[in-house]
């Protein structure tokens, strides 16, 4: 069949037939259960029997529930206190396999290995640690006669130990990031840095860091929205939010009032509202990383 | 005109034919054909493997039912949520009666008031059965239960010439005399979990009443007065927070004296060498009447419109009723009375030291949203034994806490 078309249209109706099948598999995996979610932010159902419209009333109810804004808080303070250190742990390990440094392959098996375990597999394993009686971090302490630390009994407490579990499983993609980023960096400059008589601290700070400005940028954004979304680590090292459900988070929240209370509605405003954080925390930092390409 | 009549009257012909053909149908609904049913159940571990035993035992018992067992474990309501929505219930599945009301009042399962056999029925003990009813119709035949009771280490009580406390006060001079000797940890439990399971039980001794409705209300003046229980045991140092895993080390390893925990736990001290260790009920109030907590696995049987397959399936839960000593292995209470009676499950280690714990055993209330409900009290609890809230304070939270559920 001749089909009475332009080069260039005949490129284009290519290319959008390419699209499709992944448009098509998109919008209803992704568009449509978005836009049917935020059509259930103004009903009130329970999965099983039929939806009932309530308006704006979900909306109003969240605003004025503290729990919802204490998990909000809670993934806040979790995100302070994993971002900015995982991406710079990131980088000094990707800089410490860079260097000249002896074994580099151990090294590179010990930094990324713990990212391939799966969230309950890290969750169990420093659950063992932290026990308050027969972890093994408090069974050291008390061995070298130090007072055992609970770990997980208060929020803050729970928040730094579940950061530190965190740090440790997710260190390997910023690294393997870091890493390629810095493979692609030519020799020679660090080499004429050299010759000019810059030290190792100096070929880092105004040579690499700088380099590596764009990296930052997509792991920052990468890291910051993985900080936000943590939910299974935290649900399992904390037991449900421990103490006494202080610490739960934002999806843990969502997860309850949808999937155990089968508040669905309700659930579906709480998530999108933190649809809308992600999404401007997102939007500032696009901004930002295009006013830095920009210069 | 004759020949509208004439139809008329031929159609009512066929109509009252075929209705009391549909009639007879239905009152004589025998188990004819070879059927399958599919089974769900949430069982892990020990638990799995005894149910799987005894439905193998049942398939092979006779021809006409063949049971095709789905462990769906985790996430278990949510599976049954689903598949009752996607039309691919299973025909038979195990269900907590604590949860019963949640899925009963939306109409998941069916009512089995009239279909359930009586001679089946009269064999349940009778305040589990109880458990089965909502709304006044029966929509599950209980299988086990399994209260909360009080497990003790007998060597450490022998060396030391204590008796088992009876009282709460026997129990507090217990431990106190143990901890005179210089023994450190010598009552453990799952303190989180003492918010449902310990406190329901106290809360039953002490009296306190729930209010009838789909809705949980408690009388806050007992709820008051069990907080302060636990608050005396707590600045005592009896109550302490200890989490399960650990709490279940300690009584292992022979470390404490006294350690209360669901009927389950005895799977595994059964399999602990050198652990002698007895079970009974939990201490009682001075000149209150004994009460635990307790939950109950039980059959329901999800929306089905095929008879034989209701037919099918009422058989089976009432073969693995009668069959339930195996069951009772992995650490349960079975309910069926003559099972309770029997040589076979009297023999069985420990079984006839807390016999008597199942007439004390007060389930939770008919009401919705228990599920949910029950994590809200150990979230309590463990802020009040963490030291974060006094009794009044913890009164307040559970209050608060049980409105926002029914928000």
């Amino acid at each position: 069949m001749e089909l009475n078309l332009s080069s260039k249209k005949k490129q284009w109706v290519f290319a959008y037939a390419m699209l499709l099948p992944y448009v098509v598999v998109y919008t209803i995996v992704k568009i449509y259960p978005f836009f049917y979610s935020l059509v259930l932010t103004f009903f009130k159902w329970d999965i099983i029997q039929d939806p009932v419209f309530i308006g704006f009333k979900n909306y109003a109810k969240l605003l004025t529930d503290e729990k919802f804004w204490m998990s909000m808080r809670n993934i806040l303070h979790f995100t302070a206190l994993t971002a900015v250190p995982a991406i710079l742990l990131g980088l000094i390990t990707a800089l410490i396999i860079s260097s000249d440094i002896r074994g580099k392959g151990i090294w590179r098996v010990i930094f990324f290995l713990p990212y391939i375990f799966s969230v309950s597999v890290v969750s169990l394993l420093w659950l063992l640690m932290y026990g308050p009686k027969y972890g093994l971090f408090n069974m050291l302490f008390v061995k070298m006669g130090l007072p055992p630390v609970e770990w997980l009994t208060t929020v803050n407490m729970a928040f730094f130990s579940v950061s530190i579990a965190t740090l440790w499983w997710g260190l390997g993609f910023n690294f393997l990031i870091y890493l390629a980023a810095l493979q692609q960096i030519p020799k020679d400059f660090y080499e004429a840095a050299s010759i000019d008589g810059a030290r190792w601290y100096h070929r880092i700070w105004y040579l690499t860091i700088p380099l590596l400005k764009r990296t930052t940028l997509t792991v920052a954004i990468l890291q910051l929205i993985a900080s936000l979304k943590s939910f299974g680590q935290i649900y399992l090292i904390t037991g449900k939010g421990a103490p006494g459900g202080k610490s739960k988070v934002i999806l843990h929240y969502i997860y309850e009032k949808g999937f155990l209370e089968l508040k669905m509605g309700y659930a579906q405003t709480a998530a999108f509202i933190f649809f809308l954080m992600v999404f401007a925390v997102s939007l500032i930092q696009l901004k930002i990383s295009q006013s830095v390409e920009d210069k | 005109m004759k020949k509208v009549l004439a139809t008329l009257l031929l159609s009512a012909m066929v109509l009252s034919y075929g209705f009391a053909e549909g009639q007879a149908e239905e009152e004589a609904v025998t188990l004819t054909g070879p059927v399958e049913i599919d089974v769900w159940t949430l069982f892990g571990g020990g638990e799995a493997d005894a149910i799987t035993a005894i439905i193998e035992d049942f398939n092979a018992s006779q021809d006409l039912i063949t049971a095709v067992e789905q462990r769906a474990g985790e996430g278990y309501y949510k599976k049954l949520i689903t598949a009752y929505l996607g039309d691919t219930s299973p025909d038979v599945a195990i269900c907590h009666l604590s949860s019963l009301p949640d899925y009963a009042s939306k109409g998941m399962f069916m009512d089995i008031t009239n279909t359930a056999p009586q001679e089946l029925l009269d064999e349940i003990q009778p305040n589990i059965l109880q458990g089965g009813y909502y709304d006044g119709q029966l929509y599950a035949i209980p299988l086990d239960t399994h209260p909360y009771v009080m497990y003790y280490n007998k060597d450490i009580l022998a060396e030391n010439n204590l008796d088992v406390p009876e009282t709460w006060a026997e129990f507090e001079a217990a431990v106190m005399a143990l901890r005179d000797k210089g023994l450190e940890d010598v009552n453990s439990y799952y303190a989180k979990g003492a918010g449902e399971q310990l406190w329901w039980g106290l809360y039953n001794q002490l009296g306190g009443t729930v209010e009838s409705g789909s809705e949980l209300v408690l009388d806050r003046a007992t709820v008051l007065k069990t907080y302060e229980f636990f608050q005396d045991f707590r600045d005592k140092g009896i109550f302490r927070y200890i989490k399960y895993g650990d709490a279940e080390a300690m009584f292992l390893n022979g470390v404490s004296a006294f350690h209360t925990n669901g009927v389950w736990g005895q799977y595994a001290y059964n399999k602990t060498e050198g652990l002698n260790y007895g079970v009974t009920n939990i201490p009682v109030f001075d000149g209150a009447e004994s009460a635990t907590w307790g939950d109950s696995h039980s059959w329901v049987l999800p929306k089905n419109d095929d008879p034989q397959k209701v037919l099918a399936g009422l058989e089976f839960i009432k073969y693995v009723s009668e069959n339930s000593v195996e069951w009772s292995k992995a650490g349960h209470f079975p309910v069926n009375t003559t099972v309770l009676a029997s040589d076979d499950y009297k023999a069985l280690p420990h079984k006839s030291e807390y016999a008597h714990v199942i007439d004390t055993v007060t389930l939770a209330p008919p009401v919705k949203g228990w599920a949910v409900l029950k994590d809200k009290f150990k979230d309590v609890m463990e802020l009040f034994i963490l030291g974060d809230l006094d009794a009044q304070g913890a009164t307040d939270m559970l209050f608060e806490e049980i409105a926002a559920v029914y928000e």
